[in-house]
């Protein structure tokens, strides 16, 4: 798994390659984490790249979730391929999370 | 590596023996990946059998050898038309996935949890989940999963 972290404006895009399963979640909560304790908490997860996730991705992405929505922000994710769709729908993550056909949709979600 | 102990597998059964150790998730998990490019299995059953597979393994390798040194996970996989069979053997202490407890999938965010989501995706994704506790010790979890008829997309 790699990412990469750009800024737009008071947004933070997370741009995820790869799989999120037990071996890279962590890498990820510790790559999310450390934007939400910089004070950047509008975070959008490009996950147009990623191919696979697991209970484990979805505990890195929960966790993000609540550490951002906890300080008034947000994590957003945005162009979710069919493979990780359906596990967000099978979790009911679907439920809680706003999501976004592209990062550019998920970016101006924020200034509304 | 040793081939595991037992009959020596026909021609369609792959067999793979590797301590329940989470740096050997890839290694699990890409051995079922392979067995089902090499059946010609549809996209989502192959997803669904990696899915199955890396949560079963994960929840072995985290919980069920937790209170022992690490033992085997053996994974054997045999193909068969319009199916594939995932078993999964272990060692350690007896635990069905009937004993998993309930994922929460409708609280609201700041009451949500991820425990048990593994389990109800396995329960979710395959076909068939069947376990039986091992003589001798152990765990035994079968996956079936159904591949789709119209294989036509496969080159011939």
């Amino acid at each position: 798994m790699e990412i990469t972290v750009t800024e737009s404006g008071p947004v933070t895009v997370v741009a995820i390659r790869g799989s999120v399963d037990g071996l890279t979640a962590g890498a990820l909560t510790e790559s999310l984490g450390t934007q939400v304790r910089a004070g950047r908490v509008r975070i959008v997860g490009d996950f147009a790249e990623v191919d696979y996730i697991s209970s484990a991705g979805l505990r890195a992405v929960l966790g993000a979730l609540k550490e951002a929505r906890q300080q008034g922000g947000d994590f957003r994710l945005a162009a979710i391929r069919p493979d990780v769709q359906r596990v967000l729908d099978l979790s009911g993550f679907t439920s809680i999370l706003k999501t976004f056909a592209d990062p550019e949709g998920a970016v101006g979600s924020f200034g509304a | 590596m040793t081939p595991p102990s037992g009959a020596a597998p026909p021609g369609d059964t792959a067999v793979l023996s590797l301590p329940a150790e989470i740096e050997n998730l890839p290694a699990l998990v890409g051995f079922v990946r392979d067995a089902c490019a090499r059946a010609g299995a549809d996209p989502e059953a192959s997803h669904a059998l990696r899915l199955a597979v890396d949560e079963a393994c994960t929840n072995v390798i985290r919980h069920g050898y937790r209170e022992s040194p690490a033992g085997p996970i053996e994974i054997s996989v045999v193909v068969s038309p319009g199916r594939i069979v995932v078993t999964i053997d272990d060692r350690a202490p007896s635990f069905s996935p009937a004993e998993a407890p309930a994922p929460d999938i409708d609280s609201g965010w700041n009451e949500r949890a991820v425990g048990g989501l593994g389990w109800h995706f396995v329960k979710n994704v395959v076909d068939e989940v069947r376990h039986e506790a091992r003589a001798g010790g152990g765990n035994r979890l079968v996956l079936v999963k159904n591949l789709k008829e119209d294989r036509s997309w496969k080159s011939r």
